[in-house]
């Protein structure tokens, strides 16, 4: 660790070749793994900042990432331990817009985390967050969903800007996939944090509510009203997918009440909110080739109307495929969900608070114990419920 | 009828089949009138007629605001009638002699107070009721029989007290007090049978002002037949309650046959047809009715729909059924087409049309929005002009099923894992300040 203070000193003198600079640097993070950080944890902290911050310094910034990365993915063998690096390394990815690069990381589930590291709740959060962001990005919304549903469940007191800039990017998400929004966070969320989300994303909830509605007049008039609301909150982008998500739901409804449909039906029932985006034929095509409709579009002759035929979905292989392998994935959680349980049964924390509530009446020993008495685990849900 | 009601009523251009005259004899007292300034006001060209009668009804009552007030409107439509003029003699007379009754009665209740004898202030309470009710003051009326309610030792006081507000609270449509007065009645541990049809009559009446026209068809199909023909003796005694206070035979034919044809399968009607006896002798008073429910059964629909015309003004100036008409025929048109379609793997349009006597571009949208709003389980083909009945694919929802289950046990289990590592971990939220490192616009 050392060498590193002298390496962030070198590079605060700009004494050394930048490239020479980074490829030690680069060899330097790959060797250190959690157990040492952990020896000097502000050290290794402040050596991580200081790659960031050079960033400004740099003709290419993407050269900081590789380090960064390779420092996160360093820290624990299993990859499931948060690392100083992980939150920053996102934060420079998404900088870069290097999406692909931020997935290597990704990839691992981080569910281990120890404040020894130098770690703060922030670490936490804005690693989950910025990881959301990176799931936009890649345009995987269910695991940006789950990334935000984190976030919002991290137990603690009070509520931080970051889990409300999480709830509003959330319920963006939702409509995008389901359609719906309900403003009701997980069940795992605390009452204050609940009640401190609607107050702050009062807006969002509106274009919710508009959005379910499904009247495309009045999307419209809340989306002129609070439109500079999403461009304040940097969510003007994701918006701008709701509302094509908006535009592609209503064509995607027709495949309930039709086989064949003529084109001019669907142009009769579409809707361009900002009227700027492609016509309705070419818009029905790019979601037929995009796999937005399961449809196909047939003419019979130059002269006669367009007809999009709707085809039907069967299971096919790919299907009991992906299937098989999800319930590999709920086993395999299964499991680490009942170490984990293992864990928290034998720990000191656990025990002594087992052996409180066993001194007081109608204590443990009468009531069995497990996970529901952990702090901020939401005793309303067994194992069974999830 | 409130001037509410009277604002927003859906006035009726066309006459009825029925006469009348004629038509009002099948009803009496508060009932016949009620009917009579209904019809008044919603069918323009039997207003005259109608206020008439309901004039003449009224004088045989001392219900004198209700007689001035006909026969106001009475002078704003045929100003140079003899009957358009306030009688002024029946008027002073009755409003003396009535005067004279309550003052009598409140006298009478006031040294029932004094003397603290309760059974008298019940009693006291119930015929202050009574006389507001026979002068057409309902809410004094209401006022005065709820007041009985402290005043009750046995279960069969309250019994009555709870019969005489909801004979009040119908008609005044209180259904909130309907509700209530329902309730004390049956949480009583033994009450009279007898006034069991009563109730499930007003049930249903109930059940059809909240539009619940499957609950409507199945009360009243338990309201039997001759407590429907019983009519109150005109020196009406205390607790006389019949059901004809509110509706006859006929009209109980009519709400059922409609009601049932808007939320009953084919089948279940059918059975009904032909295992309920009680059902067959209420429809002998309704022809028409059971030619409906024929026609139904037979899957005759252009019929069904040419009745239901033929008949519409009829229903549209009936007390109960008018506010529903609308409602009715749009879900018995729903329904129409619901057994319609499940007969069918793949039906064509244009005999759909033929089939119902309608256009084929009407079937063509009232199909659609019947698929839209989830009705009808067929899908379309607007090219060839066909539905085809859509079968429902069970391995694909139980693969559904499964990966939502599936997926939202992974989600929750990740939530878990997460939290039980952050709270090992601490690294909870805390009260510390955040730092200004976040920035949620730094990658728009």
């Amino acid at each position: 660790m050392d060498s590193g203070t002298v390496w962030t000193a070198k590079f605060g003198n700009q004494t050394a070749d930048v490239s020479e600079f980074f490829s030690n640097v680069n060899r330097l993070l790959d060797n250190i793994s959690g157990a040492q950080a952990k020896l000097v944890p502000e050290h290794y902290r402040a050596l991580l900042y200081m790659i960031a911050g050079a960033s400004d310094a740099i003709e290419n910034p993407n050269s900081l990432l590789r380090p960064l990365l390779n420092a996160a993915l360093s820290f624990s063998p299993s990859h499931d331990v948060l690392s100083p690096a992980h939150a920053l390394f996102l934060i420079q990815a998404l900088k870069a817009k290097q999406y692909k690069l931020a997935l290597q990381l990704l990839k691992y589930d981080v569910d281990k985390f120890d404040s020894a590291y130098g770690l703060t709740y922030q670490d936490h959060l804005r690693f989950h967050y910025y990881g959301a962001m990176v799931f936009i990005g890649m345009k995987q919304y269910e695991k940006a969903i789950e990334y935000l549903s984190i976030v919002l469940c991290a137990p603690g007191f009070p509520c931080s800007m970051v889990q409300i800039e999480a709830l509003k990017k959330t319920i963006l998400l939702q409509l995008i996939l389901y359609g719906k929004h309900a403003l009701r966070l997980p069940r795992m969320a605390n009452d204050f944090t609940s009640h401190s989300y609607r107050a702050f994303a009062r807006a969002y909830d509106h274009f919710a509510v508009a959005f379910e509605n499904g009247d495309p007049t009045v999307l419209k008039l809340v989306w002129n009203q609070i439109n500079n609301i999403f461009s304040a909150d940097g969510n003007y982008g994701l918006a701008l997918h709701a509302l094509t998500a908006f535009r592609k739901r209503r064509i995607q409804k027709l495949r309930k009440t039709f086989i064949t449909v003529p084109m001019e039906y669907i142009e009769s029932k579409d809707v361009d909110i900002l009227e700027n985006g492609p016509g309705t034929k070419e818009f029905v095509l790019a979601m037929i080739q995009d796999g937005d409709l399961r449809a196909q579009i047939s003419q019979k002759s130059r002269t006669s109307p367009i007809i999009v035929v709707f085809q039907d979905g069967s299971i096919t292989r790919s299907h009991l495929d992906e299937l098989e392998a999800k319930l590999d994935s709920v086993r395999q959680l299964n499991e680490k969900i009942a170490v984990a349980d293992r864990h928290v049964g034998q720990s000191r924390e656990y025990l002594s608070r087992k052996l409180q509530s066993a001194s007081a009446p109608g204590g443990f020993l009468s009531r069995g114990g497990g996970l529901e008495d952990l702090e901020g685990y939401d005793d309303s849900m067994s194992m069974m419920e999830l | 009828m409130s001037s509410e009601t009277h604002a927003n009523s859906k006035v009726v251009d066309s006459l009825p089949l029925f006469e009348l005259e004629s038509h009002i004899q099948n009803y009496t007292g508060r009932n016949a009138v009620d009917r009579l300034l209904f019809i008044a006001d919603r069918c323009a060209p039997l207003a005259k007629d109608a206020l008439t009668l309901a004039i003449a009804s009224l004088k045989q009552t001392a219900e004198v605001n209700r007689y001035e007030d006909a026969v106001e409107r009475l002078h704003e439509i045929a100003p140079h009638d003899p009957r358009a003029t306030i009688d002024t003699v029946w008027v002073d007379e009755v409003t003396k002699a009535t005067r004279s009754t309550g003052d009598k009665l409140e006298l009478e209740l006031k040294s029932y107070k004094n003397n603290l004898i309760k059974e008298s202030i019940r009693m006291g309470n119930s015929e202050l009721g009574d006389f507001y009710f026979s002068i057409g003051d309902l809410s004094s009326a209401s006022k005065f029989y709820s007041r009985q309610r402290e005043y009750c030792t046995t279960h069969k006081h309250i019994e009555d007290m709870s019969m005489d507000m909801i004979r009040v609270a119908v008609h005044q449509r209180n259904w909130s007090q309907v509700e209530t007065a329902i309730s004390r009645i049956d949480a009583l541990p033994s009450k009279n049978s007898d006034i069991e049809p009563y109730l499930k009559a007003v049930r249903g009446l109930w059940s059809l002002a909240q539009s619940n026209f499957a609950l409507t068809a199945s009360t009243l199909l338990n309201v039997p037949v001759e407590s429907l023909t019983h009519f109150a003796p005109k020196s009406r005694q205390k607790a006389t309650y019949t059901i004809t206070d509110f509706v006859t035979v006929n009209d109980v034919a009519v709400i059922i046959g409609l009601c049932s044809l808007a939320s009953y399968s084919r089948n279940a009607l059918k059975d009904l047809l032909d295992n309920n006896a009680n059902f067959k002798e209420i429809l002998e008073s309704e022809a028409h009715i059971r030619t409906l429910l024929d026609s139904f059964v037979l899957f005759d629909y252009k019929s069904i729909f040419s009745t239901l015309e033929k008949h519409k003004t009829d229903y549209m100036l009936d007390i109960w059924l008018a506010d529903h008409v609308e409602k009715l025929f749009d879900r018995i048109r729903e329904n129409c087409y619901t057994q319609y379609v499940r007969g069918y793997k793949r039906g064509y349009l244009d005999k759909m049309a033929a089939r119902f006597g309608v256009s084929q571009d009407d079937v063509e949208k009232d199909l659609i929005a019947l698929i839209e709003s989830d009705k009808v389980p067929v899908r379309l083909d607007l090219e060839n002009k066909y539905f085809l009945f859509k079968s429902a694919d069970e391995r694909a929802d139980v693969y559904d099923h499964v990966m939502s289950i599936a997926n939202t046990f992974e989600r929750n289990g990740r939530l878990l894992l997460v939290n039980i590592g952050v709270l090992r971990g601490g690294l909870e939220i805390n009260a510390k300040p955040e730092s200004s490192g976040f920035d949620p616009k730094a990658f728009r």
